[in-house]
């Protein structure tokens, strides 16, 4: 019995078992933890997760469709996709949900975080502040997607919490908003050292970036009425020429002949020591990180092709424009359409004509696919002009996720093309030698641009109205910007900032059935399928298969609609013009 | 019609008893004469008397009160102190002096041989050494025969070798030799099998009469003679409201308990402890199962307290009994499954055609060639001139200087083999000492997959072993181990294929599986998905799973003074789980003999991680039983549980393999990434339990739990969470007495309690945390890692409370043969943590609180009749039947969703609502597919002649979705509901000659389900088509205007949402079906053996559904923890097979 008593009298020890719970993830940090001992390492790794959310380039790697820029430009005009883009057309309607639209403030949270207790390191001032200056590159580029997307939208510089009363609060004006980024993106520039590696926000991006802003809301504001246009254009003046500065290295890359130049700076695996790229999004195969432009571009399911509007813009290889020129003639087919032109033409579509620029074609026809069919959809092409920007033959396989082709984010030829609009219209120095007659040199095109071009009759329609002194020359250099930069996901953005949006209600054509190409029965099958009655009028991509016309509300479609549902949440939100 | 066949079993066969035995007498006389009451026996049953009234004195007063008591018993009451003796033959009495009636029996005996009757006297009591009362005593084939009385007694006259028949009402009969003994001492054992069957609760056991929450208990009987994959499987159908579903057919598939329906949003499953211990039941040996008791409501899951709040699976392993024999056990089980509702393969131009058709109907043109087409037709017409593959030189097929293919294969024939074998082999050794019990056992199992090319294999190895030992009298000590290995091997996937059980639907049947020379495998590479899985996986490296599982428990009771017992068990579960995917590089063999191979599936790699959890609980607890003024009986019950689990994993990635064929991390080029993810959490309760009876008539209990959790915050870990619950045994009444001959027992029980849920998605969601991320991206060459910003803490969670009210009735009737119970209940799951609706400008997820209430309405049934037919042929033949219905459905009653909008919950919504547009049949024109346009222009610009066509519901002419809410849902209304109604069972069992048959029959009364699969729609674009003959036969074309499917294209836009694609989800499914053998005694003694059994065995071999042909019912059996139906995977995973197995049972 006296062993019993022991035996309760250890158990009744037992039971005296402490009531606390000190678990700990032991996967995961802190908050206050991870700041109080967040070394540079640290710091780095935070802002690593701000890359895949926002810098674009191809789109994620291991995507199959051919990526994020190419798929932006099909919202505009210049490049057509073989189903029609409801943005495009106008026919998109107000989201209910903030799934998939910029109306996610991920971004901004966690810059913000980090702005309120990055000082908690114990790293030095030049450590926080480099990455501080990534941080607010970041926030900087976010806002400028919001304000892009819906105008004023509130301007926040703290951590939200579940009880704050800012939750609620409305819409701050984008005068406000941009005029913060503005300070943001300086501060940044401040902040980051200069470019060592081009796949890393560096003080050269910024500066881009800056430069990108200030021409969008500069110019947005010009057109739309909104004061203080001159302070942006000037910023966007001289961001861009702060760069031009030898000192920082950046020059047109050559290729291996002018001829092929353009094309080259498009297909690379690697822009680190390209002289051309400011910040680049890579891709790598060999770490299961490739991509799937150059496949899907040939042979892939969703056919793209650029629109004949874009493909009239390239002016012919006389310098004068592609309907005036007598190297040309009117109703041409396609291969003679392509010809004599502006260079970077052949280097941005396929010509079916054999030689150097057929780059897969080769005498083929291009396949419109569901019209005209090739066995693997090679060629595979919505308008007729197939794209090879960014296209490597070498990538075609029927493997997917192989391309090595690396994105330009920033490249030194946006930056000519930013100061060259900013001095046009402010009526400064666009530096033609230096900027757009530089981009033609490049490929070989020597008509150069003149500070008094002559009008073509086709930019004046495109563009009626043009605010800055010489109306001429500021079109002049919107259709180098839509030569140089196509398939680079700016189009719609321009359109926006000029208040071109009626050029998204035209319809959309695409080439001219070169008879040569096709059996006469192909011929009759396409006519049908693009009500073509004069076999030389360019198809018509669209009117067939889709009965709603293109359309653009002014002011509506100049901005998004802002979730039905976050409106609903907060009344203090009010809805853009036109989406009520 | 079930119900129906039920009572024509249950009345047409009526056991045919000797009139004497089972005439059952109640008499009430008070101060009557003999004669008096021999009229009243005389009209109240077929009994006449005969006597001479002169020699027996029948005017003689008597009292007598006898209730249901043979009439042996009555007459002996009646002549018990008289010298009379009284005869029975048939239904004639003879009634006579005592010496008279020596006289007759010596004048009988004389003329055969001399009589020798012998007296023999006994006691009869129960197991606790209560005396039994008014138990009948025959002389075992003759009427000759008494009752005991009231101390149990009983003194009888008999042959000198008679053999005694012992019998009452709730006691297994029994039958005792006299030979060469006069004094009995004998020990009635209580009929587990009806009323006094003792019930396995929470923290000890409890007699089912004295119940009074939902309990219900199986015997592993059910389990331990099937060749059953895994305990699980054996228990669906078993329990109403026990409802078990597996994700996939998959030997290994995940299984989820569920007991009464939808739990919590945040999920919640039952409960499972075996020996007290939460365990995963796929990892015991169904063998190895002595009984499982469900409990399903508050009260009776109290002592759980936070993973109990869904109810408590408890299963028992078997173990040894003191005094028990060595027993050994040897069982074997050979089982072949095949899928059960596979499709067949489509003729390979029918295909190309089809596709192309739709293609066309689609805006395209033909996407084969005809001349692909031609070829495979000729292939068809002459495969030995017409090869399946060949150098394609015209680049019409695939690519010129590449294979083009003409074949004609069936993939599903060539996917899946015919069976898939398993095999089982178990051993067991059971018996005890005078102290000491042990139990120990042995199991293996071999499951061959289904997979032709590449072959998966599932091979499990276990042991377990129970010890127990009195080492002094108030100290029992027990020592539990249960180890498991399980080794799976499947191909790996590696060629960015889905799951290959999805991409055999969609195989062109155009690709053969070999090139021409017959051992190369044709299509290994191929454009747009085209390609040959077959190949793929056969080649494939391996992805190998190794789980150990070790299991050690050591108890202790303690036996202090008398009725008062203290227990303790600690337990420690290491399970380790080593993954490794191998990605091979494959190549395939190119047309031109010069070309070299082509490689797939580059770089090669190889993933793997390394789990070891660690499970840690610890329980300490003591009961006081005892009496007050001997009626009033107490039980105590007291203890405190702890529970801690850490989870540990380490996973490396790493590619370029030095050799393709060692999937070695460190062999190889470069690591990919590397991750160490973790987690912990504990719970502690102490738990008190009262228990309180009036003579096993009024029946009280009292619980109570006072929890802790470490996944809330400082100061709001801990809640109390009380439950009460009532019986009252109204059989035992005495107003009850009329109702009792027909109905022998009842009791009503109701209960009521609340249990605390701990269930929410992530451990620590009170702190602000940030993680680490491997991202898709690349800088430098290298993938991005980084740290993903701070969640949101949620610091103001708790508890989410579970509710019950259990109101319910069990009841025996018709001699016990007829038992059941009735339970209703209403689980409200209250305080449930949802995210709150914040704007999106928190920038965060999350923002979580107790803000949402469920509640959920049911009721389960459970019939059974046993009984037996006494000489069928010259055996008894034994059968039951078994009935089980339950039904629940839930409503959220409180939900932070102020807009209501449906892409969430919302208050009034009841779970499992389908919102849907309603069919108005097929668009019949092209002038109306003109107009549709416009009016469907939603969902697509292009219409054509046998689209569907939207009924309008709203006030807008156009078919719309609204602003996608409740109150403006467009014109879409609820169509369904996708919750199971009326879930039911039924088990049949019967037994003759050592034959036993089972059936268990388990089906879905209602239940609406929606196929968004491919598989349903068939077409669904060329590379992601499933179709089969049956898609074509039945879809739209000018020909068939009355077709099922719309006009075959590749648009959903037909494919909304709508009634007419409404699948009809109820079915009936015979689960089980097990016929077995045992030898008999002679036969398996001659051979040294105690007992032989043979079974053979078919699970889920037919079913009757409305279903979708090509879709298992079972696969809609998967819900999401939190009510809803997740069937988007349907047709992707493992197929559900039919099984037949054979095997048998030798016991030595």
């Amino acid at each position: 019995m006296k062993k019993i008593n022991r035996f309760i009298l250890v158990l009744s020890v037992l039971a005296f078992i402490g009531c606390d719970f000190n678990e700990l993830p032991t996967d995961k940090l802190e908050k206050g933890r991870f700041f109080k001992t967040a070394n540079a390492s640290a710091l780095e790794q935070y802002c690593n997760w701000f890359y895949p959310k926002l810098i674009t380039g191809h789109g994620a790697p291991q995507d199959y469709t051919m990526g994020g820029m190419l798929n932006l430009d099909a919202n505009a005009d210049q490049m057509l996709s073989w189903e029609k883009n409801d943005v495009a057309f106008g026919h998109h309607v107000a989201p209910t949900d903030k799934k998939n639209t910029p109306w996610n403030w991920e971004v901004i949270r966690a810059c913000n975080d980090f702005i309120q207790n990055y000082q908690l390191s114990p790293e030095s001032e030049a450590i926080k502040n480099r990455y501080l200056g990534e941080v607010l590159f970041f926030k900087s580029m976010d806002y400028f997607n919001k304000v892009k997307t819906y105008g004023d939208v509130p301007w926040y510089e703290t951590v939200l919490e579940p009880g704050s009363e800012d939750l609620y609060k409305g819409r701050d004006s984008r005068v406000m908003v941009m005029d913060n980024v503005l300070r943001d993106i300086n501060l940044a520039i401040q902040y980051l050292p200069k470019k060592t590696l081009v796949s890393r926000v560096s003080k050269d991006a910024a500066i881009a970036l800056k430069a990108r802003i200030c021409l969008f809301e500069g110019t947005f504001r010009r057109y739309h009425n909104i004061e203080g246009d001159v302070k942006f254009l000037e910023e966007a003046y001289n961001a861009a020429g702060e760069l031009m500065k030898p000192e920082y290295g950046y020059r047109l890359f050559a290729g291996s002949k002018p001829a092929k130049s353009y094309y080259e700076l498009f297909i690379q695996a690697n822009y680190q020591d390209n002289p051309e790229v400011i910040l680049s999004k890579e891709y790598d195969p060999k770490i299961g990180k490739g991509n799937n432009v150059s496949r899907q571009m040939a042979a892939g399911e969703t056919p793209i092709g650029m629109s004949r509007e874009c493909m009239e813009n390239y002016l012919s290889i006389d310098g004068k424009p592609y309907a005036a020129s007598p190297l040309h003639s009117k109703g041409e087919g396609l291969i003679r359409e392509l010809k004599d032109r502006d260079p970077r033409l052949l280097q941005t579509v396929a010509t079916p004509e054999p030689g150097e620029f057929t780059y897969y074609l080769n005498g083929n026809r291009p396949a419109i696919q569901k019209v005209v069919g090739e066995k693997d959809n090679k060629g595979s092409c919505a308008t007729g002009y197939a794209i090879v920007k960014y296209f490597n033959p070498a990538e075609v396989a029927s493997d997917h996720h192989i391309g090595t082709v690396d994105a330009p984010i920033f490249r030194y030829a946006e930056i000519l093309l930013i100061r060259a609009e900013a001095g046009a219209e402010l009526g400064k120095d666009p530096e033609l030698d230096k900027t757009v007659n530089a981009l033609r040199a490049r490929v070989g095109f020597n008509v150069n641009l003149t500070t008094s071009p002559g009008s073509d009759a086709r930019l004046a329609d495109q563009f009626p109205t043009i605010k800055g002194s010489n109306a001429d020359l500021i079109r002049e250099i919107r259709r180098e910007r839509g030569v140089e930069l196509f398939g680079e996901g700016v189009r719609r953005d321009d359109l926006m900032r000029w208040a071109a949006g009626h050029l998204l209600a035209r319809k959309r054509y695409g080439m001219i059935i070169d008879q040569t190409l096709y059996t006469p029965s192909e011929v009759g099958a396409l006519k049908k399928a693009f009500n073509v009655s004069d076999i030389s009028q360019p198809i018509d991509i669209y009117s067939s298969r889709v009965s709603s016309p293109p359309i653009f509300e002014d002011p509506k479609h100049y901005l998004f609609a802002i979730p039905i549902n976050e409106i609903a949440l907060n009344p203090k939100l009010t809805q853009n013009t036109g989406w009520e | 019609m079930i119900l129906i066949l039920l009572f024509v079993v249950v009345f047409q066969i009526q056991a045919e008893q000797s009139y004497s035995q089972s005439t059952k007498i109640s008499l009430d006389m008070k101060n009557t004469t003999i004669e008096k009451v021999l009229q009243t026996i005389e009209e109240k049953s077929d009994f006449y008397f005969l006597y001479n009234s002169r020699l027996v004195n029948v005017d003689r007063k008597v009292s007598v009160r006898v209730k249901n008591a043979s009439i042996a018993a009555v007459l002996e009451r009646l002549f018990k102190s008289q010298d009379i003796s009284y005869e029975v033959k048939g239904t004639q009495i003879i009634l006579s002096p005592a010496e008279m009636h020596e006289e007759i029996l010596a004048a009988r005996t004389d003329a055969q041989q001399p009589p020798a009757y012998k007296s023999v006297t006994g006691k009869i009591t129960d197991e606790r050494g209560e005396p039994v009362i008014g138990a009948n005593i025959i002389e075992k084939g003759t009427t000759n025969g008494t009752v005991s009385d009231t101390d149990g007694d009983f003194s009888l006259q008999v042959l000198p070798d008679a053999v005694l028949h012992i019998s009452y009402i709730g006691y297994l009969p029994q039958e005792t030799a006299t030979a060469g003994k006069t004094r009995f001492q004998i020990i009635l054992q209580e009929d587990t099998k009806a009323l006094q069957e003792v019930v396995v609760v929470g923290y000890g056991v409890q007699k089912k009469v004295n119940l009074t929450g939902a309990v219900q208990m199986v015997d592993g009987e059910i389990l331990n003679d099937r060749p059953l994959v895994n305990a699980a499987k054996g228990l669906q159908g078993a329990i109403p409201n026990l409802n078990i579903s597996f994700k996939t057919g998959d030997p290994t598939s995940e299984t989820k308990f569920n007991i009464r329906g939808a739990t919590s949003l945040n999920g919640g499953s039952a409960l499972v402890l075996v020996d007290g211990v939460e365990t995963d039941l796929n990892l015991i040996n169904p063998q190895d199962i002595e009984s499982v008791s469900v409990l399903k409501d508050a009260a009776s899951a109290a002592v759980y307290g936070p993973r109990g709040s869904f109810g408590v699976i408890l299963v028992t392993t078997k173990r040894g009994k003191l005094n028990q024999k060595l027993q050994i056990n040897y069982n074997n089980n050979f089982s072949w499954s095949s899928p059960s509702r596979l499709p067949k393969g489509m003729q390979a131009d029918r295909w190309l055609e089809a596709i192309n058709q739709a293609n066309i109907n689609n805006g395209g043109g033909a996407y084969f060639s005809q001349e692909q087409i031609d070829a495979v037709k000729k292939h068809i017409a002459d495969p030995q001139n017409n090869p399946s593959a060949f150098l394609d030189t015209t680049g019409k097929f695939t690519k010129a200087g590449q294979w083009g293919y003409a074949g004609n294969t069936d993939w599903f024939k060539e996917f899946y083999d015919d069976a898939a074998f398993m095999q089982q082999h178990n051993a067991s050794l059971t018996g005890g000492s005078e102290k000491s019990t042990y139990y120990g056992s042995i199991g293996y199992k071999g499951q061959d997959g289904l997979f032709r090319y590449g072959k998966d294999t599932y091979k499990r190895f276990n042991i377990a072993f129970n010890f127990s030992t009195q080492i002094t009298d108030w100290l029992q000590f027990s020592f539990n181990t249960k180890l498991n290995n399980s080794d799976k091997n499947v191909p790996s996937n590696n060629f960015g294929m889905g799951s290959p059980y999805y991409e055999v639907y969609r195989m062109f049947p155009h690709i053969p599986i070999y090139l021409p020379n017959g051992k190369d495998f044709a299509g290994l590479q191929g454009d747009n998905f085209n390609y040959n899985i077959a190949g793929r996986m056969a080649l494939a490296g391996r992805t190998t799973t190794a789980d150990k599982d070790f299991w050690y428990t050591g108890g202790f009771t303690l036996t202090p003074v008398k009725g008062l017992s203290i227990k303790g068990d600690y337990t420690q579960n290491y399970w380790f789980r080593t993954h490794r995917e191998h990605k091979k590089t494959i190549y395939q063999i190119e047309p031109r003999p010069e070309a070299a191979p082509t490689a797939v599936g580059t770089p090669n790699g190889v993933w793997q991680y390394r789990t070891s959890d660690e499970y840690r609980a610890m329980n300490l607890w003591g009961e006081y039983d005892f009496s007050l003024a001997e009626n009033h009986h107490f039980k105590l019950m007291t203890g405190y549980n702890d529970e801690r689990k850490d989870y540990n994993r380490l996973e490396i990635e790493s590619q370029g393999l030095v050799s393709n064929d060692l999937p070695n991390g460190g062999l190889a080029e470069r690591f990919i990434n590397v991750k160490e993810p973790g987690d912990a959490w504990a719970v502690k309760g102490i738990f008190y339990r009262i228990n309180y009876d009036y003579l096993s008539k009024y029946l009280l209990e009292i619980n109570g739990r006072y929890d802790g959790s470490s996944k809330y915050p400082k100061g709001k870990q801990w809640g109390f969470f009380p439950s009460v619950s009532a019986g009252w045994r109204i059989s035992e009444e005495s107003f009850y007495e009329p109702i009792r001959p027909a109905v022998e027992y009842l009791k009503m029980r109701v209960s009521y309690g609340d249990l605390g849920n701990q269930v929410v998605d992530n451990n620590f969601q009170y702190l602000g945390m940030l993680s680490s991320g491997t991202y898709n991206y690349v800088i430098n060459s290298t993938i991005l890692k980084g740290i993903n910003p701070s969640t949101l803490a949620s610091t103001n969670i708790t508890w989410e409370r579970v509710n019950t009210i259990n109101a319910g009735f069990d009841f025996a009737a018709l001699n016990n043969r007829l038992s059941g119970a009735f339970d209703y209940y209403v689980r409200r799951t209250k305080d449930m943590v949802i995210s709150k609706a914040y704007p999106a400008v928190l920038g965060s997820t999350g923002g979580k609180e107790n803000l949402a209430d469920m509640r959920t309405n049911g009721w389960e049934l459970m019939l059974t009749w046993n009984d037996k037919i006494v000489d069928l042929g010259g055996s008894p033949l034994t059968y039951g039947v078994g009935l089980g219905i339950s039904d629940a459905f839930s409503e959220i009653t409180r939900y932070n969703n102020p807009t209501r909008s449906l892409a969430d919950h919302y208050e009034g919504k009841r779970l499992g609502e389908i919102w849907g547009y309603v069919t108005d049949g097929f668009i019949a024109d092209e002038a109306e597919a003109q107009k549709m346009v416009d009016i469907q222009g939603r969902f697509s610009k292009t219409w054509l002649p046998g689209d569907i066509r939207y009924k309008n519901l709203d006030d807008d002419p156009k078919i719309t979705d609204g602003v996608n809410t409740v109150d403006n849902p467009g014109d879409r209304k609820i169509i369904g509901n996708s919750t199971p109604r009326y879930r039911y069972s039924i088990n049949l069992n019967t037994g003759w000659k050592g034959f036993d048959l089972r059936a268990i029959f388990e089906g879905v009364g209602k239940r609406d389900i929606w196929l968004s699969d491919n598989l349903f729609w068939g077409y669904s674009g060329i590379w992601w088509a499933s179709i089969t003959d049956y898609h074509v036969d039945r879809s739209w074309s000018k020909e068939n205007i009355h077709a099922y499917y719309p006009v075959p294209t590749f648009s959903n836009r037909s494919r909304q949402i709508q009634t007419k694609y409404l699948q009809n989800g109820a079915y009936l499914r015979l689960r089980d079906v097990t016929l077995s053998y045992t030898l008999p005694a002679t036969v398996s003694k001659k051979m040294d053996l105690s007992q032989i059994r043979l079974f053979a065995s078919g699970q889920n071999l037919w079913e009757a559904t409305k279903m979708f042909k090509y879709i298992d019912p079972d696969i809609t059996g998967k819900d999401k923890n939190n009510g809803e139906p997740e069937l988007s995977d349907a047709g992707r995973v493992y197929p559900f097979s039919r099984t037949f197995s054979f095997g048998l049972s030798v016991t030595f």
